[in-house]
C-alpha cells in the first residue's frame, strides 16, 4: 500500500514535469532496447542454427585443420592453413577406408575470384566426387558432378555465384574462368538457407571443382578448408568422431592440429562466437543504464531543490523523514521502470520491423525484457537514493520558507 | 490543566558577536480550549514562538512541554509524528501543495499516518463538510479563492483531531472577506472546544480570541483576557496608536509602529515600568 501511494505521487510528478521525464529516461529506455534487441537478434540466430541443421546433410561430420591460435573455423586464417596444418590425401584416403564411413570429400581452397559475363568474389573449392552425399542442396538445374567427371573441367556452382557471374537464369552449359583456367557449367545449386554471421563457409557462393584441378590451379598444394565425412545412417556418432581422431593421430604422427565437429558442435562454435558479441554489447548497455542512472539522480537534485517548499509542507504536516525519502525514491525507481516499459516496448516493434525486413528472424525476450527491466528499476532505487537522503534531511523551517 | 507549557525558551540564531536573539526567555501557559491571538510588530518572534509552539523548530534554552510531556529535545522523526497527530499548523501562504485537489490535500496527514484511501478521504471530506467545503472537494488550489483555500487548509490541519491549532497570520494574505470567513470559522471550532493560537497584525482581529499575548523583541510584553466580541482594550490603546509620521522619522528610517510600542529594555514614559510588573504576577500564575 505504501508502495501504491508512492507510485501515485510520483506518476503524478513525472505528469507534471512531462518532457523532463522523458529526456532523463531516454538513457534507460536506449540500454533496455539494445540489450532486449540484440539478446533477441542472438537466440533468433541460435534458434535458426538449431533448426535448419546447417547447410550439410545429415549425418556429416567435419574435420577440420586446427590453426594458429586454436581459431579454427574462420576462413581469414585460411591464409596460414598450408604453414600450419594440413589435412593430405591421405588422410582423406584413411578416413574413407573406415567401415562407419560412407564418403569422405575434401573441400580445398583453389581460389577466390570467378569470372564468367562479371567478375564473382567468392570461394572457389576443389572438392571430391562424392558431394551430393554430404550438401543438403538439391540441385536446382544440372548435375553433381561424378566420379567420370573428376578429371574433367565440369563446375558447380551456388545459387548466388551462379546468379552473379551469369546474366541468364540457366547458365547450363556457359563457360567461367579460375586463375585463367576453364570451367564449364554443370549444374547450379538451389538457394541455401543460410545464417547470418554463421562462421562456415556460405556455400551459396561457392563454386565447386573437381579434385583434380587443385593441382593445376594451385601447383604448391591447396589448402584445405574442410573434410566433409559422411557417416553411415547406422552408426554411432560418437564412435565415428573417435574412430576419425584414431586415424588422423596416426598419420599426423599423434599430434592434435585438427578438430572433428559434429553437427552440433558446429552450431556451437557459431554460438560461441555470437555469445561473445552478445556480451559485449550487455556490457555497453549496463553502462549505457550507469550513465542514465547518473542523469536520473541529476535531475532527481534539481528536482528536490525545486521542491522545496513542497517538502517543506509535507513535513510540517507530519511526514517523517523516512515517508520524505521513500517518496523520492519511488519517484526515481518509477522514472527508471516507465522508462524500461517504454524501452521494452519500443525493443519489441524493432524485433517485429527486423523480422519484417530482414533474414535475422530475432526471437523476442520477454525473461530479457524483464530482467533489463528489473535492473533499470533497481538502479533507479540506487540512483534515486541520494537525492532522496537529500530531500528528507532537509530543515522543515528553512524548506518552507524557500520557494 | 496547562496544554501547553513553556518555560524560560529563548531561541538564538547565530554566534558570537553575530547573535541574533529571536525569543528572549518567553514563559507561557495555554489552556484547552483557549483561542489566543499573538501581536507584535515584524521580526519580534511571534513566528519564532509558533514553530516552537509548533514543533517545526527546537528552542536553544528552556523547556517546552505540550499535554504534560517535554517535547523540547525531541528527535526530528518524533517530532513530525507529533506535528501530525497533536498539532494542526495554518500558514499564512496557505501552503496546499498546488498538483492535488482540495480533498486529497486535506487527506494527506491522514495518508502519512497511514489511514486506507477510502477512509481517509470519507474523513476528509466529512472535515471539508465541517469548514463549509465540501462541494469544492474536487476543486484545484488555484480554482479557489483566498479564503476558500485558508478554510481548506484549516480543515487540514484539524484532519487528525489536533490538540491545538496554531495559525501565523491566517488571515495576512486575504481581504476583509477572506479574513471574515477565516476568522468566523475559528470562532465556531473554539466554540467547538479547540484550543487555538492565531499570530495577527490587525487589533480587530482580537474581538475574537478570548486572550492576547503582545510581543516585542523577543518577548511577550503584555497578555490579557478579553471577553469575545471586543477588541481586546489593550490593543485599541496601543495598537491603533500609529504615531503620524514625522519628515525627521522618514529621514531616521524609524518605524513609526515600533516607536508607537513601549520599550522594553529602556522605559522612558512612565506607564511602561506597570506592563512590566504585570509580567511578573502572570508567570507566577501559570507556573
Amino acid at each position: 500500500m505504501i508502495l501504491g501511494r508512492n507510485t501515485t505521487m510520483a506518476l503524478q510528478a513525472i505528469r507534471a514535469n512531462r518532457s523532463r521525464s522523458i529526456v532523463t529516461a531516454l538513457g534507460v529506455i536506449i540500454a533496455v532496447t539494445a540489450v532486449t534487441t540484440v539478446v533477441s537478434i542472438g537466440s533468433g540466430i541460435q534458434q535458426s542454427l538449431a533448426r535448419q541443421a546447417n547447410q550439410y546433410s545429415e549425418n556429416v561430420i567435419t574435420v577440420r585443420p586446427k590453426y594458429l591460435g586454436g581459431n579454427n573455423n574462420a576462413l581469414s586464417s585460411v591464409s596460414v592453413a598450408s604453414a600450419v596444418a594440413e589435412l593430405s590425401e591421405a588422410d582423406t584416403d584413411g578416413i574413407a577406408a573406415l567401415d562407419t564411413v560412407e564418403a569422405a570429400v575434401p573441400l580445398q581452397i583453389v581460389g577466390t575470384t570467378a569470372k564468367a559475363d562479371a567478375a564473382f568474389n567468392g570461394v572457389v573449392f576443389a572438392a571430391g566426387s562424392d558431394l551430393s552425399q554430404v550438401l543438403r542442396s538439391e540441385l536446382e538445374v544440372g548435375a553433381y558432378l561424378t566420379s567420370k567427371d573428376s578429371t574433367s573441367n565440369m563446375a558447380v556452382l551456388g545459387a548466388d555465384a551462379a546468379e552473379a557471374m551469369f546474366d541468364q537464369n540457366v547458365p547450363l552449359g556457359r563457360s567461367f574462368t579460375v586463375r585463367g583456367q576453364e570451367f564449364i557449367v554443370a549444374g547450379v545449386l538451389s538457394p541455401i538457407a543460410t545464417t547470418p554471421f554463421a562462421n562456415d563457409a556460405n556455400f551459396n557462393k561457392a563454386i565447386f571443382v573437381p579434385e583434380s584441378s587443385a593441382e593445376q590451379l594451385t601447383p604448391g598444394g591447396a589448402p584445405t578448408y574442410e573434410l566433409l565425412v559422411k557417416a553411415s545412417e547406422d552408426a554411432n556418432q560418437a564412435a565415428v568422431v573417435s574412430s576419425i581422431k584414431s586415424v588422423l593421430k596416426a598419420q599426423h604422427g599423434s599430434s592434435d592440429d585438427f578438430s572433428v565437429l559434429t553437427p552440433s558442435e558446429l552450431a556451437v562454435e557459431t554460438t560461441a562466437t555470437f555469445s561473445l558479441i552478445t556480451y559485449l554489447i550487455v556490457a555497453a548497455a549496463i553502462i549505457i543504464l550507469l550513465v542514465s542512472g547518473v542523469g536520473i539522480m541529476n535531475v532527481m537534485l534539481v528536482s528536490v531543490t525545486e521542491r522545496t517548499h513542497e517538502i517543506g509542507i509535507r513535513k510540517a504536516i507530519g511526514a517523517t523523514n523516512r515517508q520524505i525519502m521513500s517518496q523520492f525514491v519511488a519517484e526515481a525507481a518509477t522514472l527508471c521502470a516507465v522508462g524500461s516499459a517504454l524501452g521494452a516496448i519500443l525493443s519489441f516493434l524493432t524485433v517485429v520491423i527486423l523480422r519484417i525486413l530482414t533474414n535475422l528472424s530475432p526471437q523476442y525476450e520477454w525473461k530479457v525484457a524483464l530482467l533489463a527491466c528489473a535492473i533499470a528499476s533497481v538502479f533507479g532505487v540506487f540512483f534515486g537514493t541520494l537525492p532522496a537522503i537529500k530531500a528528507a534531511r532537509k530543515d522543515p523551517i528553512t524548506a518552507l520558507r524557500g520557494q | 490543566m496547562a496544554i501547553i507549557d513553556i518555560k524560560d525558551v529563548s531561541k538564538l540564531y547565530g554566534f558570537g558577536d553575530a547573535t541574533t536573539i529571536a525569543l528572549d526567555q518567553v514563559s507561557l501557559s495555554i489552556d484547552k480550549g483557549e483561542f489566543v491571538a499573538v501581536m507584535g510588530p515584524s521580526g519580534c518572534g511571534k513566528s519564532t514562538l509558533m514553530n516552537i509552539i509548533g514543533l517545526l523548530d527546537r528552542p536553544t534554552h528552556g523547556t517546552y512541554s505540550l499535554n504534560s510531556r517535554r517535547v523540547d529535545r525531541l528527535r526530528p522523526n518524533r517530532a513530525a509524528k507529533l506535528r501530525r497527530d497533536t498539532l494542526g499548523f495554518v500558514f499564512q501562504s496557505f501552503n496546499l501543495l498546488p498538483r492535488m485537489n482540495v480533498l486529497d490535500n486535506v487527506a494527506l496527514p491522514l495518508m502519512y499516518k497511514g489511514v486506507g484511501t477510502v477512509k481517509r478521504q470519507k474523513i476528509a471530506s466529512a472535515m471539508l463538510d465541517r469548514v463549509g467545503m465540501q462541494k469544492r472537494e474536487y476543486f484545484m488550489p488555484n480554482q479557489l479563492s483566498g479564503g476558500q483555500i485558508q478554510c481548506a487548509a484549516i480543515a487540514r490541519a484539524l484532519v487528525n483531531d489536533p490538540t491545538v491549532l496554531i495559525a501565523d497570520e491566517p488571515t495576512g494574505n486575504l481581504d476583509s472577506n477572506g479574513s471574515l470567513l477565516v476568522m468566523e470559522l475559528l470562532g465556531e471550532l473554539h466554540k467547538d472546544g479547540h484550543t487555538i493560537i492565531f499570530v495577527t497584525h490587525n487589533p480587530e482581529l482580537t474581538r475574537y480570541a478570548s486572550r492576547v499575548l503582545y510581543m516585542h523583541d523577543g518577548a511577550v510584553i503584555h497578555d490579557e483576557k478579553t471577553k469575545i466580541g471586543q477588541v481586546a482594550p489593550w490593543a485599541r490603546k496601543h495598537m491603533y496608536q500609529v504615531a503620524r509620521a514625522s519628515e525627521d522619522d522618514d529621514y531616521a528610517g524609524v518605524s513609526t509602529l515600533m516607536k508607537a510600542l513601549p520599550d522594553k529594555t529602556t522605559p522612558k514614559k512612565p506607564k511602561k515600568p506597570k506592563k512590566r510588573r504585570a509580567k511578573k504576577p502572570r508567570k507566577a500564575a501559570n507556573s
